[in-house]
């Protein structure tokens, strides 16, 4: 039976890692019989190899983007209320108790 | 693991900028690519249509990058000016690719998309998008041996130092 020729497409999965386990074993065995194949796909895994080192994931400038971070200024604005609500809270309980204590004050002159 | 299945999303901000960095010619500023990749997330996550799933959600967002990307380049980006970028020798020979050439091989080598959906990324058939990246590997060998070819020969041999025991 012929052999199935191989294609660059092929050659690129192979690189690429795309390739499924018959395609990579063809593609190897086409490799080993045809230097200047063997050739390019070496050149082009280098490449692929340089080009990750020389494009690294950028430092952050930022706070990470994400789903919850839109809601960071709601919860703020929840957590004002409270603190707004518990601070007018205490400050009826101080005026209650200062009531008390001057009418007691009074009573027992 | 495959790439494209480990992506998150929290990871989309570097990666859109490293991508405008890659693709943009003589790369792009910090503050310029995080703006860019900020817009782009931001008008991918207000469309209408809900992505429903991982990969096109990185489709999209690289597509809407791209986008983007194209407007500053027409807008009159200046290679010259941007000089933080390490002046690697695959990075030159990058920018000296077209266009297209080098968004089908930064797509598939720095930012690990698949083939397919690389072109889907382009707009382009599966078998243009490969006959692209053909020639844009081949293009940046032959770019990376003449930048060989130029550099002077350093002599390994007749060093000055010896070994102190």
């Amino acid at each position: 039976m012929a052999q199935m020729p191989v294609l660059d497409a092929d050659l690129h999965a192979y690189v690429d890692g795309e390739a499924d386990a018959a395609l990579r074993e063809h593609v190897q065995h086409y490799l080993s019989t045809n230097s200047e194949a063997a050739g390019r796909v070496g050149a082009w895994s280098m490449q692929a190899d340089a080009l990750r080192d020389a494009f690294p994931l950028p430092v952050s400038v930022r706070q990470p983007m994400s789903v919850a971070k839109t809601r960071e200024p709601s919860l703020r604005r929840q957590s004002a209320y409270a603190l707004a609500l518990f601070a007018a809270f205490c400050a009826g309980v101080a005026a209650a108790v200062m009531f008390f204590i001057v009418a007691f004050a009074k009573t027992s002159l | 693991m495959n790439p494209e299945s480990a992506w998150k999303f929290e990871d989309a901000v570097p990666c859109l900028r490293r991508f405008a960095n890659a693709v943009l010619s003589g790369g792009i500023d910090a503050v310029a690519s995080d703006q860019l990749a900020r817009q782009a997330v931001r008008s991918v996550l207000a469309q209408k249509h809900p992505v429903l799933d991982a990969v096109r959600l990185r489709v999209s967002l690289y597509q809407t990058m791209l986008k983007l990307c194209f407007e500053v380049e027409s807008a009159g980006h200046n290679a010259d000016t941007v000089t933080f970028l390490p002046p690697s020798a695959v990075a030159r020979s990058l920018y000296s690719l077209s266009q297209d050439e080098r968004n089908a091989i930064v797509l598939t080598s720095v930012e690990q998309f698949s083939h397919k959906n690389a072109a889907v990324v382009l707009d382009l058939p599966l078998w243009v998008f490969l006959a692209r990246l053909t020639r844009a590997r081949e293009n940046l060998q032959a770019d990376l041996s003449r930048q060989r070819k130029k550099q002077p020969q350093t002599r390994v041999t007749g060093t000055h130092l010896r070994i102190v025991k």
